[in-house]
């Protein structure tokens, strides 16, 4: 093998590597995001219906 | 009281760290994400080929800064979690869980990107040596940690339990540090002393290494008070403050709809 097809021969490795930190990092980024949004949303309806229940 | 330790002390108060939180989330996002960009591209297209690992090298730029971080996170957890155990700030005790599911995924892209290197470097993905295998120990301890704060029911007595965890972990992070001088290891020394400010990794390879290093710090910083900010509303979701942000949130979320 010389040395040319020796490097190349590292890309698949390569982009394998960087797709897992790209899916790791997406992954975690739309946990964190979520779970505020969701949190949010569920505390909203909360406070409405505790709103209903008040209003004679 | 100086001004800074005044600052610290207000920080301390989940309202005031909420709307710090807030102010600085979309800074450290975007700027952690065009840093990252920059690192990325330059690393892949605009950096020399080694003259011994080839092309195989360009794994360092998210290797390492994720290795970097999967201790540094652990530290910080462990740092906080004894703040929260001593002076028993709640902040504290939220920013020590809140550091977690990051740190986890920091450890376990350095672990995958290590194997993905070790196969064309050393010939095999896997070797029970002692760098590697106490970076696993790293991970499970991440996974304790984030696994004993949910087992309890009592989101205090949890994170109590969580942090004096992530402080007796904390012996593992040296181990980490010297198992490539301890022990006859696989993996190769470090290449890049940050104590000493010392570094065998030529400029022209380095840069995009450290500006990577940057952006995952900036990126830690969203997520861990993305996660913070949740777990203070749930945690808070009787009092006012809370109240306020719920109803402007909703007012918000209607004016878009």
């Amino acid at each position: 093998m010389t040395g040319q097809e020796f490097s190349m021969s590292h890309w698949p490795f390569i982009t394998a590597a960087y797709g897992v930190f790209v899916a790791l990092m997406l992954t975690d980024f739309f946990t964190a995001r979520a779970g505020r949004s969701r949190l949010l949303r569920e505390l909203a309806a909360r406070q409405r219906r505790a709103k209903q229940r008040a209003a004679p | 009281m100086n001004a800074l330790t005044l600052w610290f002390h207000r920080l301390g108060s989940p309202p005031t760290f909420y709307a710090f939180a807030d102010r600085w989330r979309p800074w450290l996002l975007w700027s952690g994400l065009l840093l990252a960009l920059i690192a990325a591209v330059w690393g892949l297209a605009f950096t020399p080929a080694d003259f011994l690992q080839g092309e195989s090298y360009r794994i360092i730029y998210i290797h390492v800064p994720a290795a970097w971080m999967g201790q540094f996170v652990f530290v910080l957890m462990a740092v906080s979690g004894f703040v929260a155990l001593v002076w028993r700030i709640k902040v504290a005790e939220i920013m020590a869980i809140a550091a977690a599911p990051t740190g986890a995924a920091f450890t376990a892209i350095a672990l995958a990107t290590g194997s993905l290197w070790g196969r064309p470097t050393w010939g095999t993905y896997w070797e029970w040596d002692a760098r590697l295998t106490s970076t696993l120990i790293l991970l499970f301890l991440y996974f304790g940690v984030i696994g004993l704060y949910r087992a309890i029911e009592d989101h205090r007595k949890a994170a109590r339990a969580a942090a004096l965890l992530s402080i007796i972990g904390l012996v593992n992070i040296p181990i980490i540090q010297y198992s490539v001088y301890w022990w006859n290891t696989l993996h190769q020394p470090s290449s890049i002393q940050v104590l000493e400010a010392r570094s065998s990794i030529d400029p022209s390879m380095l840069w995009p290494l450290l500006i990577m290093a940057l952006a995952t710090k900036l990126y830690f910083g969203w997520a861990a008070l993305t996660r913070a900010q949740t777990l203070l509303l749930e945690q808070e979701s009787g009092k006012d403050w809370v109240r306020a942000i719920v109803t402007a949130s909703a007012a918000k979320q209607g004016d878009m709809a």
